[in-house]
């Protein structure tokens, strides 16, 4: 079967809706969308799975901006930089141009990212060949530590990781197959399941979460609108605006896709760092709006290059790509490029249908189904979720035990998330942990303990030295950062 | 007052006991040939850094003040819940607990009884038709 198989193009298309129904959803993430769709997921197969893991991580972004059109919430972070005049558009034009300004801009941001996607993944798998365990430690290494200094709070971020890392150390070792940690308990000899702490990291920590601040909040408070002239303000007049502010879309693409490149940053950063540029330059709201959704959805197929051609994921929704990669047998990296040269074709295939062709047609029909869930009150929809939760956890593997899991790393997931602490950095601890070690354990077995090999290669010499210049680098900003915020010391953390 | 202050020490706390509790049973794994370090390597490390960001956390937030909010209890309920989970499985099937997982979870979150009966009943026909029927999901 490949992607242009009907049940491919089905779970594409079915995907993309069903991630732009919950991206629209304030409250609702793509993370917990991918969460609970993991489980059925799991039983179609790679081709299939993997068509509509595109279409849920594409859209779900795009469709953050349904939220703000509709009731001026947004759906998703990345979408909360523009938030304002996205809404402001809406009320002075019509819903139906804002959802244009959003979708055809999104796509065009889409398209760009991906075309920086198909040339730096093949340019970075033909360095990555050249690799050996030694620059693999180093790279892994790199992505942690950008990760650990991305986040506010140096500690916060540490311990987030460490966590992960540590959980990841449950079961046989990955270098020489002791069981660790497993207190006699056989379901522990494979490690937690990775799919398993998503759905209670993502999924039940947010039903505690609410259960905690218990809205009394009826429903989002949609106004019942019209549509209006759809096909004029929707296509022809958006269309109008993004022809006439073609060069500002393209500058905000190129700037999203290299931000979603970087290691701990995201669509969300790429979104601020990009409207805000336009608010600077006195921007009208449309512009800022434009600049905004363009940068936030080239930044998703930028957090691609390095997670496809590496196996390193950008932010949380490239781990959780990456961990289902696994689960579904395949090893992300220069292997994915040698054994499933057709696979890759096919990614970047569906990534252009969705952003050509679901994007821009399916905004609208999202905007209609979502207008009619936001009467739902949230509390509903997060009892039904907890629901899914325990189904999606067991249908994993069958196996009960799971069910212990889902509720431990619920209740840790939920602390965490109070305490403020990044949930994004314990996943990624657990998929960057275990190959940390891999790559840690063969180099020291094949040099038998020999720690300077790892600068007598110069392409690992070269990563040595990015690693710390990054630590200089990042830790030099954030203290000038400071300074400039003079904020007493403990809020410097 | 915000509670994130004392969610932020639980959880640095957490992190120390974590940690120590790694560095300890770390001591039992084997080592390699030659007496180099195997499998206890990379927990004990991570214990380290857990411990000290732990314990760094806990020092730098001496001052904050914060309290909990009130609806612990609530959380603390659903959590003793999921922890049944494996039990009612096993009674009353795979369909059924979601139903009453669902019930509970709206019930809780103060959604009146009628829509909480039927988002169970909506959630448990979902499950049965995609879970069960379509997945082959046993349970």
């Amino acid at each position: 079967m490949s992607f242009l198989s009907l049940e491919a193009l089905l779970a594409l298309l079915l995907g993309s809706l069903y991630g732009a129904v919950f991206g629209a959803i304030p409250g609702l993430t793509a993370t917990l969308a991918i969460s609970l769709a993991i489980p059925i997921l799991l039983f179609l197969g790679p081709d299939t799975a993997l068509a509509a893991l595109i279409g849920i991580s594409a859209t779900a972004i795009f469709a953050g901006d349904i939220g703000s059109v509709l009731v001026r919430m947004p759906g998703t972070p990345a979408s909360a930089a523009y938030t304002e005049e996205l809404h402001e558009v809406a009320r002075q034009r019509s819903p139906a141009f804002a959802l244009g300004i959003s979708a055809f801009p999104s796509a065009i941001g889409s398209l760009v990212g991906l075309g920086f996607l198909v040339v730096g993944s093949l340019g970075l798998v033909a360095l990555a060949r050249q690799f050996s365990s030694f620059e693999f430690f180093w790279l892994v290494l790199l992505g942690i530590v950008s990760g650990i200094l991305a986040v506010p709070s140096v500690l916060k971020g540490a311990i987030a990781f460490g966590l992960g890392m540590l959980l990841a150390t449950i079961g046989y070792d990955p270098a020489l197959g002791n069981p660790r940690f497993t207190f006699g308990q056989p379901s522990l000899l494979g490690g937690i399941n990775f799919l398993v702490a998503l759905i209670a990291f993502f999924g039940v920590s947010e039903v505690l979460h609410h259960l905690l601040h218990r809205s009394h909040q009826a429903s989002h408070g949609a106004p019942p609108f019209r549509m209006g002239r759809v096909f004029g303000d929707y296509f022809l007049e958006a269309n109008k605006l993004c022809w006439k502010e073609r060069f500002s879309l393209l500058r905000a693409s190129v700037l999203g896709t290299f931000v979603g490149f970087l290691p701990g940053a995201g669509s969300d950063i790429a979104a601020w760092i990009s409207s805000n540029l336009r608010r600077m330059r006195r921007g009208r709201p449309e512009q800022v709006a434009l600049d905004g959704s363009s940068a936030n959805n080239a930044a998703v197929a930028g957090a691609w290059i390095p997670a496809m051609a590496l196996g390193l994921p950008g932010d949380t929704l490239t781990a959780i790509l990456l961990g289902m990669f696994l689960a579904l047998g395949i090893t992300p990296g220069p292997e994915l490029f040698n054994k499933h040269g057709s696979l890759v074709v096919q990614i970047y295939l569906a990534f252009f249908l969705v952003s050509a062709i679901i994007m821009p047609l399916g905004g609208y029909l999202s905007a209609l189904i979502v207008q009619s869930l936001l009467r739902i009150p949230i509390r509903v929809l997060m009892g039904a979720v907890l629901g899914l939760c325990v189904v999606g956890a067991y249908a994993v593997n069958n196996n009960p035990f799971d069910l212990f899991l889902l509720a431990i790393l619920g209740a840790l997931g939920f602390a965490l998330r109070q305490g403020g602490f990044p949930l994004g950095l314990v996943v990624l601890g657990m998929v960057l942990g275990p190959l940390l070690e891999q790559h840690f354990m063969v180099s020291m077995i094949k040099t038998h303990w020999n720690l300077w090999s790892f600068f007598e290669r110069p392409l690992a010499l070269v990563l040595a030295f990015l690693n710390l210049a990054m630590v200089v680098g990042v830790l030099g900003l954030r203290r000038g950062w400071w300074a400039a915020l003079r904020l007493p010391p403990e809020e410097r953390a | 007052m915000s509670s994130q202050p004392a969610w932020e020490r639980a959880v640095a706390l957490l992190a120390v006991a974590l940690g120590a509790l790694a560095l300890f049973l770390s001591r039992s794994l084997p080592q390699m040939e030659g007496g180099y370090p195997g499998p206890a390597l990379f927990p004990s490390l991570l214990g380290l850094l857990l411990l000290l960001s732990g314990l760094g956390l806990l020092w730098q937030r001496r001052r904050a003040r914060g309290r909990l909010q009130g609806g612990e209890g609530r959380v603390v309920l659903a959590l003793l819940g999921l922890a049944l989970a494996p039990l009612l499985l096993e009674w009353v099937g795979l369909s059924l607990t979601a139903s009453i997982y669902t019930l509970v979870g709206t019930l809780l979150l103060g959604v009146r009884p009628a829509a909480a009966l039927t988002t169970g009943g909506v959630v448990a026909l979902l499950v049965y038709l995609v879970f069960q029927r379509f997945l082959g999901v046993q349970g």
